[in-house]
């Protein structure tokens, strides 16, 4: 109902401006065309069912607080100044986990992509060491590196090495034989060979690789600050637990969701150009 | 002077896909290798380009040894093989890695001209058509300047009519400065339409059956009689070449 209101307010400012936009123009159907309006239509009607039935006392706000209302803690952390710095930091670990995490899986992907050698000496390792559940490595790295960030960028690099690494290799073991054969015919080096056929032949893999890495990025920042932060978004979901404030907790997860959405957006939005050779069925 | 000298391969250690295999072919020759599947020639022209090793004898350039892919050889594939990610200027200049990059534009240039689709230029390869893409990889072959080009079916996978047309390409950039081209064919009328001298193959292990002179004057045309003639010959000994291969076994 909301929207057809929208649309017959739309139309009636749009005729008092002489436009010369057809009804049709905005109808309903354009508008469910619309991507942008389509995404948002879901999760407006799931926020606006919220507040309602908060504001009906339906459900227990203490429990489940309002959007207005989480709305309003974030507004309140903005006034008081914390939030940039819970979110620069937060963001920080996450940029220089994922640097570091991508630089190491980058190298070793390419590697034993390249080399058969290389991947049947160091794949199985890394097999191994993939399968431990990374929050297991946390005490460890809290032994070996204290508690400040050198322990959390180490988590957040390691589960951001994994999918990178295994993206890779698997993206250069894919790559056409007959493609490298043109580089032997042309007398490429074994570095030639993986800057100017391996890597681009695979990039769309490795994208996707460093998409999923972004990911677990966000993911493995909050276990990182649950060992112990006194600052982050991470720090703002223990510490709504520990108050019982569950407006924060909300406020923080959604903050967790926009900053992963940005951040993703940004690195597609980045790589995109160079998968501008893509002959795809779908231009994503 | 491109030779072989009782040249071999096998990829298993038992069965021989290439067998004693000795040719010249004499530069600014046109050699074409016909024969059917499993004759060993694709083999025979990897032996050529360096990408094989022989098993046996060996294959030389100009007295030396072919062991590896060397810039005197170019090679053209059956499929055009171009990067995907590369434009199609760039392609071409996938083998001119080591020049200054303006020569590198001009030469690149040249031989876009050369084969016909300068206006492709800034094409991805995936926006090109099945004959603009061999012309691109011919091109791509060509900018390196090498003596001796080969071919490995170059015309096999696009329509009749591009076929004709890309024979009759490849012939004019032959008269234009006389290379050494090797086409490995299956098809008798490119054979005859290209070929110098035509080397009938047989299979199982891959041998020379045969070899035959063309003595057509250039242009010809395949409603000739002469030419009529010599497909209906070249036919019969492609036959007897099969024949001999199932006899043997």
């Amino acid at each position: 109902m909301v929207t057809s209101d929208a649309t017959d307010r739309t139309t009636t400012r749009a005729d008092e401006g002489g436009w010369a936009a057809g009804p049709a123009a905005i109808s309903l159907g354009a508008l469910l065309g619309n991507r942008l309006v389509l995404g948002l239509l879901v999760p407006v009607v799931a926020l606006g069912g919220w507040e309602l039935l908060a504001a009906a006392e339906m459900i227990s706000t203490k429990v489940l607080p309002p959007p207005s209302e989480v709305l309003g803690t974030i507004g309140s952390l903005v006034a008081d100044g914390t939030l940039w710095g819970h979110v620069w930091i937060t963001l920080w670990r996450v940029v220089l986990g994922f640097a570091l995490g991508t630089a190491a899986g980058t190298v070793l992907g390419a590697a034993t992509g390249y080399s058969g050698t290389l991947f049947r000496l160091l794949d199985p390792t890394i097999q191994g060491l993939r399968s431990i559940p990374s929050i297991a490595w946390v005490p460890l790295f809290i032994l070996w590196f204290g508690i400040f960030e050198t322990p959390k960028v180490t988590l957040i690099a390691v589960g951001v090495f994994f999918p990178v690494y295994l993206g890779l290799a698997t993206g250069v073991h894919g790559v056409d034989r007959k493609l490298v054969e043109v580089a032997r015919i042309y007398r490429y080096t074994p570095l030639q060979l993986i800057g100017r056929v391996l890597l681009p032949a695979s990039l769309p893999a490795y994208i996707t690789a460093l998409r999923n890495g972004l990911g677990l990025g966000w993911m493995f920042v909050v276990a990182a600050e649950f060992m112990g932060a006194s600052q982050g978004l991470g720090y703002l979901l223990i510490d709504g637990q520990m108050t019982g404030r569950a407006d924060r907790i909300i406020a923080a997860i959604l903050l967790f969701a926009l900053m992963g959405k940005l951040t993703d957006a940004l690195l597609h939005g980045l790589t995109r150009p160079l998968l501008r050779w893509q002959d795809s069925f779908k231009k994503a | 002077m491109l030779t072989t000298s009782h040249l071999g391969k096998s990829f298993d250690g038992t069965s021989m896909v290439l067998q004693d295999v000795s040719l010249s072919v004499a530069r600014g020759e046109i050699l074409v290798v016909l024969g059917g599947s499993g004759c060993g020639k694709s083999t025979l022209l990897r032996l050529l380009a360096g990408l094989e090793r022989p098993t046996s004898g060996t294959a030389a350039l100009d007295g030396e040894p072919i062991l590896a892919p060397s810039p005197k050889v170019g090679l053209v594939f059956q499929e055009p093989r171009l990067m995907p990610w590369l434009t199609v200027s760039d392609n071409v200049a996938f083998g001119l890695r080591d020049l200054p990059a303006a020569e590198r534009r001009d030469r690149v240039a040249a031989a876009l001209k050369r084969v016909g689709i300068a206006h492709r230029a800034n094409a991805w390869p995936s926006e090109l058509s099945g004959g603009q893409a061999q012309r691109a990889a011919i091109a791509r072959a060509l900018v390196t300047e090498p003596a001796v080009l080969l071919f490995d079916e170059p015309f096999s996978a696009v329509d009749a009519l591009t076929r004709a047309q890309l024979q009759e390409h490849v012939l004019a950039l032959w008269e234009a400065d006389r290379r050494t081209f090797v086409v490995v064919t299956h098809d008798i009328e490119e054979a005859l339409i290209m070929g110098d001298r035509i080397l009938v193959m047989r299979s199982h292990p891959g041998q020379i059956h045969c070899e035959l002179t063309v003595d057509l004057p250039r242009p010809r045309h395949v409603d000739d009689p002469d030419f009529v003639g010599l497909r209906r010959r070249t036919l019969e000994l492609l036959r007897a070449a099969s024949g001999a291969h199932r006899d043997a076994a």
